[in-house]
């Protein structure tokens, strides 16, 4: 049961040249020097990730605008750690969206004890983090099918949770933040400033995931995800890794989560139910699930596209809904795919060209 | 006592509208090998097709029943024909998506042409009660018990006995050796998909009348019958079916006993402690797919 459509970026790649038969070192030589490009891609991506994000506040004017943007990010976020679950590990998690809550109601709980934003968010990360562990242990054994619905009747018993355990989370779920966060003496009270502070974070996100992708943590995770017996041969853990991977990409989930909560300033069980679900589902599968930008892509789309189709803001549901069967039968690759598409159908224009001239 | 038998009476027929949830999606992953999660979609139509025929056009029952039935076959063979006929040979994630993107799609439809607001659709035999040592019971949830009894026996019939059904379990064990044989298989897969949606439709129809229905019915009523295949283990009929009763009674018993708040709870948390100790379900498993 293979979980991957694999990305050519991922394919194992001989030479370049068939022709000329070339010794192991050099073939060697050239895998690691195209590892060694694409690392280098990676990070310049983030660079200009991180650049485009300087500028755009500079053409923004009002806090509308502004909340957006920091909606996409927030999405960016959770989509990142969904993009490391269902993506890159293969694990067909529906806990996302309450995990997202958890992280939310774990905070609002440590600040109405009196706790500031750092402290809260710390507690929220050790609360996110131990119960992905436990949930992920607990179904240590359980295969795709077994694993989806337990995730799924998670998501369901954590809204039940949310809404009844009132001493955690506050009547009928209901809960008020009113702690505002402050970074090195900075109040961060408006929307422009909760804009810098999910930028700083998202930034930490892809860098977390850079250092991952360069890391033998993620050929690993790619083994386990196609070949679970062979990566297992190996002598690589499978339950750990995939204990690894799920409890990273819930802590980001966590972690957008408290961001959420401390920017609405209240929060309602209807948060974290099933609309959000399938909007991370969305952001992940429109984006393209094989890539980190996938995520970021489909937080964008996600995010603006009922911005700027207004008149169908009753319909979003359905065309979100739509938009997710259409794209997970004919674009298996997502948006992604369309720009590598794009990409290669130019190099290869490029290459013919000169080789007629 | 009266009370103690009113609440197994009632866990008795939640736990029939789960089995008859599960035997829908059982159906098709005995054909297939695949989970279809768009099934709470699916049983919220079939519910919603009780509001419309029998409200909206105000059929008598026993023509609006097999209308929908009829149409709820043909909604499972176009859900065939959209997202399985074309992932053949997809990685099963993708499958899983796809299925549970069509439910959402029949839900956020649903949603749109009815609102949040929730209906009623009148039951057969509405407000009639028998009393049974004591406590007074539903004669419609007697009713649910029946249908669900009568289902399942048909199915057993169908799969044990008949040429037709030893074909099915052989699709089911080796799609590929089934074939060899002559066996149509991917003619299976339309209709395994088509009876789960039949099925679906039964258990909306059956629903609908127990409380005023919502969009979200069937996707609740989905993850809840998910708990009891899974604790059946998955394709074995009798299984499901005790896992189903067993999980009705639980949720029953726990809310009248332990805490009501928390009574859509506990089955989910049985199901959880299951699969950390017998991934296999309780009853052990017979299906060809490693779950």
């Amino acid at each position: 049961m293979s979980v991957s459509e694999q990305s050519p970026a991922e394919q194992v790649s001989t030479p370049a040249e068939h022709s000329a038969p070339a010794s192991l070192a050099d073939r060697l030589d050239a895998v690691w020097s195209r590892r060694k490009r694409a690392n280098r891609r990676r990070l310049l991506g983030i660079g200009v990730f991180a650049v485009i994000g300087i500028i755009i506040p500079f053409l923004t004017s009002n806090d509308y605008e502004f909340t957006v943007l920091g909606n996409v990010l927030l999405y960016a976020l959770a989509g990142i750690g969904f993009y490391f679950v269902l993506g890159l590990s293969g694990q067909f998690a529906f806990s996302q969206a309450a995990i997202f809550g958890l992280g939310a109601y774990s905070s609002a709980w440590a600040e109405r004890l009196g706790a500031n934003f750092w402290v809260g968010l710390l507690v929220a990360i050790v609360i996110v983090g131990v119960v992905a562990a436990v949930i992920r242990l607990l179904l240590w054994r359980a295969s795709h099918f077994y694993f989806a619905i337990a995730t799924l009747a998670f998501a369901q018993v954590s809204s039940i949770i949310f809404l009844n355990w009132t001493a955690f989370t506050g009547l009928s779920g209901d809960a008020s933040i009113n702690t505002v966060p402050s970074f090195f003496g900075v109040d961060i009270d408006s929307p422009e400033a909760f804009y810098w502070l999910f930028f700083g974070f998202v930034i930490v996100a892809l860098l977390i995931s850079y250092l991952i992708t360069v890391s033998k943590r993620y050929r690993e995770t790619v083994a386990v995800r196609d070949r679970p017996d062979a990566a297992a041969g190996l002598g690589i853990s499978v339950l750990r890794n995939q204990l690894f991977i799920f409890v990273l990409g819930s802590l980001f989930a966590g972690v957008a989560g408290v961001l959420f909560a401390s920017s609405q300033g209240f929060i309602a069980p209807d948060s974290f139910g099933l609309n959000l679900g399938i909007d991370l589902f969305v952001v992940v599968v429109i984006g393209g699930m094989y890539s980190v930008w996938g995520a970021i892509l489909g937080a964008i789309f996600v995010v603006v596209l009922p911005e700027v189709t207004r008149g169908l803001s009753d319909q979003r549901t359905l065309i979100l809904a739509i938009l997710l069967v259409v794209v997970i039968v004919l674009l298996p690759r997502g948006l992604v795919g369309i720009v590598q598409l794009i990409r290669d159908t130019v190099t290869r224009i490029v290459k013919r060209g000169r080789n007629v001239a | 006592m009266g009370n103690l038998v009113s609440v197994v009476m009632s866990g008795l027929a939640l736990g029939s509208i789960s089995a008859l949830v599960a035997l829908g999606f059982i159906v098709t992953f005995k054909a297939t090998g695949i989970i279809n999660f768009a099934q709470g979609g699916l049983v919220t139509l079939g519910a919603y097709l009780g509001y419309i025929t029998e409200v909206q056009l105000g059929l008598p029952p026993y023509f609006a029943f097999p209308i929908v039935l009829v149409f709820m076959f043909g909604v499972g063979v176009l859900l065939e024909r959209i997202v399985h006929a074309p992932l053949r040979g997809r990685p099963s994630l993708v499958v899983v998506i796809a299925t549970l993107g069509v439910g959402l799609v029949i839900q956020a439809i649903l949603l749109d042409i009815y609102g949040t607001n929730a209906r009623s659709v009148p039951a057969l035999a509405a407000g009639a009660v028998v009393h049974i040592l004591g406590a007074n019971i539903a004669v419609y949830d007697l009713i649910i018990i029946g249908v669900t009894a009568v289902a399942i026996a048909a199915l057993m019939l169908v799969f044990g006995k008949t040429q037709l059904g030893r074909q099915f379990r052989a699709t089911s064990l080796d799609p590929a050796v089934a074939s060899l044989q002559g066996i149509p298989v991917k003619r299976f897969a339309i209709i395994a998909f088509g009876a789960g949606g039949l099925l679906a439709g039964l258990a909306g129809l059956m629903v609908a009348p127990r409380s005023p229905i919502d969009t979200n019915i069937g996707f609740t009523a989905m993850i809840t019958a998910f708990a009891a295949a899974v604790i059946g283990g998955f394709g074995r009929l009798e299984g499901v079916v005790a896992g189903a009763l067993a999980l009705g009674l639980i949720s029953q018993l726990g809310g009248a006993y332990i805490a009501y708040q928390y009574q859509e709870l506990y089955p989910f948390v049985v199901m959880i402690i299951v699969i950390a100790i017998r991934p296999n379900g309780l009853l052990g498993s017979q299906s060809r797919v490693r779950l």
